[in-house]
């Protein structure tokens, strides 16, 4: 791409009222063209402060995620970010059966993770106020972003919620978050994934799953501050609490353990994950009931070989300023678009204006062109040990993430299914040629390890000798588009 | 009615749509060489399998079908297995209803030969056999009466006539509807396997249309092109005045790179271009195909059509060719076709880009273009009220000011 049909292609970029400014670098030595634009600040909020959260250093080790149109959040997996959008946004899965929220609300998130369920609060509540209860470093400091970024007013708190103020030994499942706890049995945890991933969409089953779970269950132990949440309402002056959420991996009792009698009138509602263990979730229902509150469980199908299941209650009395929640937007938070949203219609922008243009392979946002380095984004988690297996690199994380750029990281384990073996085939061949990789070899040894050697083998021996800077014949210089 | 004339009726009844679903899966049961499995739904006892093998080698003999083995459990089944398993629901609607059945004599008025006789005639019925211009056979079904205005029904490449039985059925009653198999990917005698592949273009597929009319010594119809189906009468009706009216329900065009595709419009281009590049290379993509989980994508009531051009290589690799002309080959020259035309889509279809619809309503001359609100890509094989009404206004209108001098 020369730099006058570069040139030609900002200035049309910038045509677009989401773009104030932008520039398109061109690609060379395998890597690909990529268009940098500044977001505007009115019609891109969303996108404009997720910029300068990044410029800020605010992202460290988390990475930008996109479960839907117009959302954009700081996350720990992927995967666990599109599981927590399903089950919140999409699943509505705590407003059920009369828990609903009045303009204004107050709410503690006990059990924050990356704050996906205080998204979900603020577009359903004008002015809620939150405060964000969550003991893993990581996940605290995404909710913390990600309060930020949706200019939600919320106060994140780095420690555990029980029935004292302590420390506690905890564990920390990195690659499944959700699980962590202070309570977790790792035996016991991968037991309950196991029976949730058989019944699961797409269920698993045999060698697989034993890897999906061990993958999924490797364990970090931490210990934690724990509070009580009579003590966060005194310290943070909550003189109600609209609604408590509740989803801390079996020490849900610990929590209804700390609210003093005083504090218990001024609770109108509570949404709770209960594992039903040893009669708990019997033992939930009869306190709730005894503190006056109307009181409805269910447990998820797909959760049916687990002990989780999901208690509602609220006061009858309280609800009757309540934000109806059919009224909610299903996806957006009315920010302006997220990357993927700007990305579709840049593209569609460019092709049409030139049918024949190569379009960027890659479209970045920053909040000024002084950031626009010479150097690929390609994130730093992508092993650049040749170029053969950087372009590997570089289309996985396009499929998975950056974070499941890992020689262990399973294809099949991270969710590809037929057609996305066939886009990365599609992609590899266009990259680095036809017999680069043959479809059996996604199908026999589908780690990520695994396919970069084969996509080493199979280079000509020009190509075997060179570590990076030198290009092999069969390698294609135009830039993955994603397209045919 | 008695307790035993009931369970004679629950009998008939499980046993005659035990036998509309094979019918309905007969051209997934003939592609396969190897002797495919079949697994009861949940919930059936494991000792009631010979019972229901039984049952099925009757069904399965009668029908002139390859048998199938039943398994009592679906774990070790393999993807054309599991669609198999999911339409047939063997020991659904009561097993003991059906195993009665199997037993001779009992609860089974007409005779397993005559419940399969009587599921084998009706909608679509049997196949006609008619020879494309290059001589390629095609495997075509006519229902309405003859004297009615025809309408020419072109299905997405490599499906069975089973996906657009229901159009077959909303509109035979007004109008005579003839339709056909793709080329090259259907069994078309008792023989195994389909016959060799001859021309797999664009064009060719486009005359096997005006090939079925002649079958039927039908002069002139209206082409209905859904999905990819849309590209053929597309290209027909740029060709031939024969062709007097188009609709086109969400078809999937290539526009060149002014119009955006969907993903799955470009994972799927990139899947057929790589079987067809040679048996090997489809044989390497049939395994990934074979995986279970390629159902996850696939509705399941309809997941015994969609993966039939998957179902074994060199069906895929033959689909490659077929489909991935209709894909890849651009559409624009064909826009020149002044006859009316129905364009539908929505912008819920996220399998073939609604842009593609809209584009070629634009640039028609004669075109109306109907966005639907609701509607994903395989809606349109539905035949819903909406869908129908909006085929037989149009229909009414173009029939009764073409068909005067037909």
């Amino acid at each position: 791409m020369d730099s006058d049909r570069t040139r030609v292609m900002a200035r049309l970029l910038c045509t677009h009222p989401a773009v104030t400014e932008a520039t398109v670098t061109a690609g060379a030595d395998g890597r690909e063209s990529v268009a940098w634009l500044v977001p505007d600040r009115s019609h891109a909020p969303l996108l404009h402060r997720a910029a300068a959260l990044e410029a800020a250093g605010r992202l460290g080790m988390l990475g930008w995620h996109e479960p839907a149109d117009g959302l954009r959040v700081a996350g720990v997996n992927r995967g666990e970010t599109d599981f927590l959008y399903r089950e919140i946004f999409t699943e509505n899965a705590y407003f059920k059966h009369g828990i609903t929220l009045p303009p204004g609300a107050v709410v503690v998130d006990a059990g924050a993770n990356i704050g996906m369920f205080t998204l979900d609060v603020a577009r359903r509540s004008p002015g809620a106020r939150v405060i964000a209860v969550e003991p893993v470093e990581e996940l605290a400091e995404a909710a913390t972003v990600n309060a930020e970024l949706h200019g939600v007013d919320a106060t994140v708190l780095r420690c555990g919620l029980g029935r004292a103020e302590s420390e506690i030994r905890f564990t920390y499942y990195p690659h499944n978050s959700v699980m962590s706890g202070g309570f977790a049995q790792v035996d016991e945890d991968s037991d309950v994934l196991r029976r949730h991933l058989l019944t699961g969409e797409g269920a698993e089953e045999g060698a697989q799953l034993d890897r999906l779970v061990t993958d999924r269950m490797t364990a970090v132990r931490r210990r934690v501050p724990t509070t009580t949440l009579t003590r966060v309402a005194a310290d943070h002056g909550l003189t109600r609490i609209d609604l408590l959420k509740i989803d801390v991996e079996k020490a849900e009792m610990d929590v209804l353990e700390g609210i003093d009698a005083a504090l218990w009138p001024r609770i109108d509602r509570i949404v709770m994950e209960v594992h039903d263990i040893d009669d708990r979730l019997a033992a939930v229902l009869g306190t709730l009931s005894a503190q006056g509150f109307s009181v409805t469980h269910e447990q998820d199908p797909r959760l049916a070989l687990t002990p989780c299941h999901h208690v509602y209650a609220h006061r009858p009395e309280a609800t009757a300023h309540d934000t109806c929640p059919s009224r909610v937007a299903a996806t957006s938070v009315g920010h302006g678009p997220n990357l993927r949203t700007l990305e579709r219609e840049l593209r569609e922008l460019l092709t049409r204006a030139d049918p024949s243009a190569e379009v960027p392979g890659r479209f970045v946002v920053v909040p000024g062109l002084d950031e626009v380095t010479v150097q690929s984004p390609a994130p730093d988690a992508v092993p650049r040990a040749t170029c053969r297996t950087a372009h590997l690199a570089e289309i996985w994380a396009g499929i998975f993430g950056p974070e499941a750029v890992r020689p262990d990281a399973d294809f099949f384990d991270l969710g590809g299914d037929s057609l996305a073996a066939v886009r990365l085939l599609a992609h590899v061949e266009r990259r680095l040629g036809e017999d680069a990789l043959t479809p059996d070899l996604i199908f026999t040894d589908s780690t990520f390890g695994a396919l970069a050697a084969a996509i080493e083998a199979s280079a000509p021996p020009r190509a075997s000798a060179a570590t990076g800077a030198q290009r092999t014949g069969s390698e294609d210089p135009t830039p993955d588009r994603g397209e045919p | 009615m008695t307790k035993s004339e009931g369970a004679a009726r629950a009998a008939n009844d499980a046993l005659h749509r035990l036998a509309t679903a094979l019918v309905d899966s007969a051209s997934l049961v003939r592609a396969v060489p190897e002797r495919l499995r079949v697994a009861p739904v949940e919930g059936v006892p494991p000792g009631s399998v010979p019972t229901l093998q039984g049952l099925l080698n009757r069904l399965t003999d009668a029908l002139r079908l390859p048998r199938l083995d039943v398994v009592p459990e679906p774990a070790p089944l393999w993807s054309v297995e599991l669609a198999l398993s999911r339409r047939l629901m063997l020991g659904s609607g009561g097993y003991g209803a059906v195993a009665g059945s199997a037993r001779p004599g009992r609860a089974e008025p007409e005779g397993v030969e005559g419940i399969a006789w009587s599921a084998s005639t009706a909608l679509p019925g049997r196949p006609f056999m008619v020879p494309s211009y290059d001589g390629s056979p095609l495997r075509c079904w006519t229902a309405g009466r003859e004297d009615r205005p025809a309408v020419a029904l072109v299905t997405a490449c490599g499906m069975p006539v089973g996906l657009v039985k229901r159009w077959m059925t909303a509109l035979s009653g007004s109008y005579r509807v003839v339709t056909w198999e793709s080329r090259g990917l259907f069994a078309t005698g008792t023989g195994p396997g389909p016959a060799a592949l001859g021309d797999h273009s664009l064009a060719a597929q486009a005359r096997d249309l005006l090939a079925v009319l002649d079958g039927f010594g039908i002069r002139r119809a209206h082409a209905m092109g859904l999905c990819g189906g849309a590209a053929i009468a597309l290209a027909a009706a740029s060709g031939s005045a024969r062709v007097v009216s188009m609709s086109l329900w969400h078809g999937d065009y290539e526009l060149g790179r002014a119009v955006p595709k969907t993903d799955h419009q470009r994972d799927v281009e990139s899947l057929l271009a790589m079987a067809s590049r040679n048996l090997k290379q489809a044989a390497g993509l049939h395994r990934l195909m074979r995986r279970p989980q390629a159902l996850n994508g696939m509705r399941p009531d309809i997941a015994h059509h969609l993966i039939h051009p998957y179902a074994t290589p060199d069906l895929l690799h033959r689909y490659g060719l077929l489909n991935g002309a209709i894909m890849s080959t651009d559409c624009r020259p064909f826009l020149t076709a002044g006859q009316p035309t129905l364009v539908v889509s929505s912008p819920k279809d996220t399998t073939a880009h609604p842009a593609g619809s809209a584009y070629v309503a634009r640039r028609l001359k004669r075109a109306d273009l109907r966005m639907l609100p609701e509607g994903d890509h395989l809606s349109a094989f539905d035949a819903g009220p909406e869908l129908v009404r909006l085929a037989e206004e149009f229909l009414h209108d173009v029939t009764a000011s073409h068909w005067k001098d037909t």
